[in-house]
């Protein structure tokens, strides 16, 4: 190409301004029409939960709804344990917990899945002190997931206090680079890449699934790198903590429209290491507990406090279940909170041994 | 930092608006392109930079010192410029590669376990600011130039960041008066640099970092494909290359254009060459330029009969070839333009061979020739530098690309070649100037978003970054 240029700056200058127009509405118009994408472009983990939920037709089923640390539950253990103490009569437990889940990804999940015809018969969600604040933390992973331009300028102030006003703004503004694998799925209906070769025989993944090691993380042992990072992240977290936002007004909305369709809930403290609960401690706990309580009076809703109900070892860092974790814990997930809630109180409840 | 991230565009972004918008005297100017380079360069590296800006200062100091020496002083000063960047480079880049050529020789000696390997990081751009300072300190010993008395136009010479981490190679006659005449904005340079970012993006995203799927996963694993995906490999490395490449240099003659200063041009439709001879004077033609002013024509080039002028070919494509990396195989690539260059250059070709009906037959020869030694130059060791080339020319089984797939990769490929065709028979920019410019705007914007669009996940640096 040439670099002579050429003799007409005016046309030059429509050039670069009907250039830069073009992009800038293209960007827009992309975001809009992601806005109102079917939900597995933008947020496949909800929506394999929300299409789960919905498959169950009149089937009573519960749905959990939480963060990475509730989808270390081992829900085939749970099903199991519940079998074994309702017989027949056991529900059918929808995993809908999706990674950066607070009240507000629930929220949304619960209000997908009504949309689609599906009505939990139970609904258990984790919380605890950090998925309540303010600003809340996953707010940027809301943003990429299922927040639409309106939610975007809703939550703004939320957004630029959690430090991800550039993250937002590359997000709605460069949207064919952010989101472009979602649009060449969404376009294509396959994921890219396109140009594939068939991999060579020792380059073929090892056949079957991959389990992670187990780190024993005791409350005497030395902590190991991931716990210290993830604790450092989870400090950073509840410096400054408060209660409000976004996060909160997902909680209270959820609460009130399960009260409004009669539907169950429980709210479960999930279960953290010792390291972590110790972060809790003090201010955080006490703000923490003044916002539940009231809230708790006036709903009528159960917390069940499971923070401290699964020791150090079975931990694979700071908060997330180890697989033999989900497995304990999930026991007693189904044994303590689901099924004397779908059957009656009174039920004689069987703890899971530790393994 | 990379011409297609975020970090780019700010930093071009801001260096744009101050140069054009605040900043009204090319000194000013010039101090901030500089500043602005030492921020892209210290991005990846913030102590390397250190090593850029004390050749700078060394060669800027020897320069003018061999202005002022005369006879065997300013020929021993031309030796102490060219050697201590030659040294840093041959440090940098090829003490690895000598320790374990020569760790036979060690081992013969007494020497036990492997060769010892030293920790050095490359420093990004060393191959072609070396070369940028060799031509400078020898142009002024050449007395084609005068020695540059201002340091920070020197600095920037070497420094400007749109060439600094891979060329163009530009030459200090060139350059320096660009930078000491005062720049008007000119919008019609902004689009035009605009249009040249453009689509060296959509050759970099678009298409050498699809290419590379294809041609990574056969070069890493050589003998468990067949030879259709061989083929198909070794001519997705041919384009992948060129438009990897090329693309980088265009986003960097683009970008300096669009700050008022020109770039040397660095590829014609290289793959429309009709010999080798004029593959070389259509691809990476800075680099072929230096190696023809600085090495070829010094060590006598045609001037001292046949024998001389193909030891002359010979030792010129090798070195270049070296200069492209630390291995072996890199020799080897050079050694197989040398060899075509000479043989090219000892046939008498009879008349007819020039008749321009044969001229397809000649660009697919030499494509094809370009294509082989594209495979020693890519593959990671000579074993599978010969599988492969034995899969290209032995039928052999092996795993193969889905239809899909082969038909995709056919319709890149024929995307290529139709640009090439378009551009040859069509005068493109006299079209563009006829199209209404919201047609022009709008094709603009519909190749950046098709760019982001398909850009792939592991898509990222340059390859000739490590060189």
């Amino acid at each position: 190409m040439p670099l002579r240029p050429r003799p007409d700056p005016a046309r030059a200058v429509r050039i670069l301004v009907w250039g830069a127009a073009l992009i800038l509405l293209g960007q827009l118009a992309v975001g809009f029409a992601l806005d109102r994408a079917p939900m597995w472009v933008r947020f496949p983990q909800g929506e394999k939960a929300v299409s789960a939920a919905a498959r169950q037709g009149e089937r009573p089923f519960v749905a959990i709804f939480g963060s990475s640390r509730f989808r270390n539950l081992d829900v085939p253990a749970m099903a199991t344990a519940l079998d074994e103490d309702l017989g027949g009569t056991a529900p059918v437990l929808v995993q809908a917990a999706v990674m950066a889940g607070d009240p507000v990804a629930a929220r949304f999940l619960f209000d997908g899945m009504r949309e689609r015809g599906a009505r939990p018969a139970l609904v258990v969600l984790e919380l605890s002190p950090e998925t309540l604040s303010a600003p809340a933390h996953w707010i940027g992973d809301h943003v990429t997931r299922f927040f639409t331009a309106g939610d975007v300028v809703e939550h703004l102030g939320e957004i630029r206090a959690r430090g991800q006003l550039e993250a937002t703004l590359a997000k709605r503004i460069n949207t064919t680079s952010f989101y472009r694998f979602e649009l060449l799925r969404w376009i294509t209906e396959e994921r890219p890449p396109y140009l594939r070769v068939p991999p060579a025989p020792e380059a073929r993944p090892a056949a079957g699934r991959t389990v992670p090691s187990l780190r024993l993380v005791s409350s005497g042992a030395a902590m190991d790198a991931k716990t210290s990072s993830g604790l450092r992240r989870v400090r950073k977290w509840l410096a400054d903590y408060e209660i409000g936002g976004v996060a909160s007004e997902a909680l209270e909305a959820l609460i009130q429209r399960c009260a409004s369709e009669d539907i169950p809930l429980v709210l479960v403290g999930v279960p953290v290491g010792s390291w972590q609960r110790e972060l809790y401690e003090g201010a955080v706990e006490e703000r923490f507990q003044a916002f539940l309580g009231p809230l708790l009076e006036r709903s009528g809703v159960a917390f069940v406090d499971h923070r401290a109900r699964v020791p150090d070892d079975l931990f694979e860092d700071n908060h997330h279940l180890s697989p033999e974790g989900g497995r304990y814990y999930g026991e007693i997930l189904a044994r303590e909170v689901i099924a004397p809630r779908d059957v009656g109180a009174g039920r004689e409840v069987v703890l899971a041994r530790r393994p | 930092m990379l011409f297609h991230t975020s970090a780019y565009f700010w930093l071009f972004a801001i260096t744009f608006v101050l140069h054009w918008g605040v900043l009204r005297s090319q000194r000013q100017r010039t101090v901030l392109l500089l500043v602005s380079s030492l921020v892209f360069y210290a991005h990846w590296n913030p102590l390397l930079v250190l090593l850029v800006v004390a050749t700078a200062v060394y060669d800027y100091v020897l320069g003018k010192r061999i202005e002022e020496a005369e006879g065997s002083r300013r020929r021993a000063l031309l030796v102490a410029a060219i050697a201590v960047p030659l040294g840093l480079l041959a440090f940098f880049k090829y003490t690895n590669f000598l320790i374990g050529t020569s760790w036979p020789l060690a081992r013969a000696l007494g020497a036990e376990g492997g060769p010892p390997i030293l920790d050095i990081v490359l420093p990004l751009g060393i191959s072609f600011y070396t070369f940028e300072t060799i031509a400078y300190v020898t142009d002024v010993y050449r007395r084609r130039i005068p020695a540059e008395r201002n340091p920070l136009d020197y600095a920037l010479f070497l420094l400007f960041f749109p060439h600094l981490i891979a060329g163009p190679i530009i030459r200090p006659g060139r350059f320096f008066p660009q930078i000491r005449s005062t720049h008007r904005l000119s919008w019609s340079r902004i689009e035009t640099g605009a249009r040249l970012f453009l689509l060296g993006l959509f050759k970099k995203a678009v298409i050498a970092d699809q290419l590379a799927q294809i041609v990574d996963p056969v070069f890493a694993a050589p003998e468990a494909y067949g030879s259709s995906a061989v083929w198909a490999a070794a001519l997705c490395y041919a384009v992948q290359i060129y438009c990897d490449f090329s693309g980088y240099s265009d986003m960097a003659i683009g970008s300096a254009f669009a700050l008022g200063l020109k770039l040397p041009v660095n590829f014609r439709m290289p793959y429309f060459a009709s010999s080798p001879a004029d593959f070389w004077r259509r691809w990476h033609i800075s680099l072929s330029t230096w190696l023809r002013d600085y090495l070829y024509i010094p060590l006598g080039g045609n001037r001292r009969g046949r024998a001389a002028t193909y030891r002359n070919l010979m030792i010129t494509m090798l070195l270049g070839g070296l200069w492209h990396g630390a291995a072996w195989t890199f020799v080897a690539w050079g050694a197989w333009h040398g060899l075509l260059l000479a043989v090219h250059r000892a046939i008498p070709w009879p008349a007819w061979t020039g008749a321009r009906v044969l001229h397809p037959l000649k660009v697919a020869a030499t494509f094809l020739l370009v294509t082989i030694g594209w495979v020693p130059f890519r593959a990671q060791s000579f074993e599978d530098a010969a599988t492969l080339l034995e899969r290209m020319f032995v039928p052999t089984v092996g795993l193969v690309l889905e239809p899909p797939v082969a038909a995709l990769v056919a319709a890149i490929l024929a995307l290529v070649l139709a640009a090439h065709l378009l551009a040859t028979f069509v005068d493109l920019p006299r079209l563009a100037r006829r199209l209404p410019a919201p047609l022009m705007g709008g094709a603009l914007a519909a190749g950046l978003l098709l760019a982001q669009l398909l850009t792939p996940d592991a898509g990222g640096a340059f390859i000739y970054f490590q060189f």
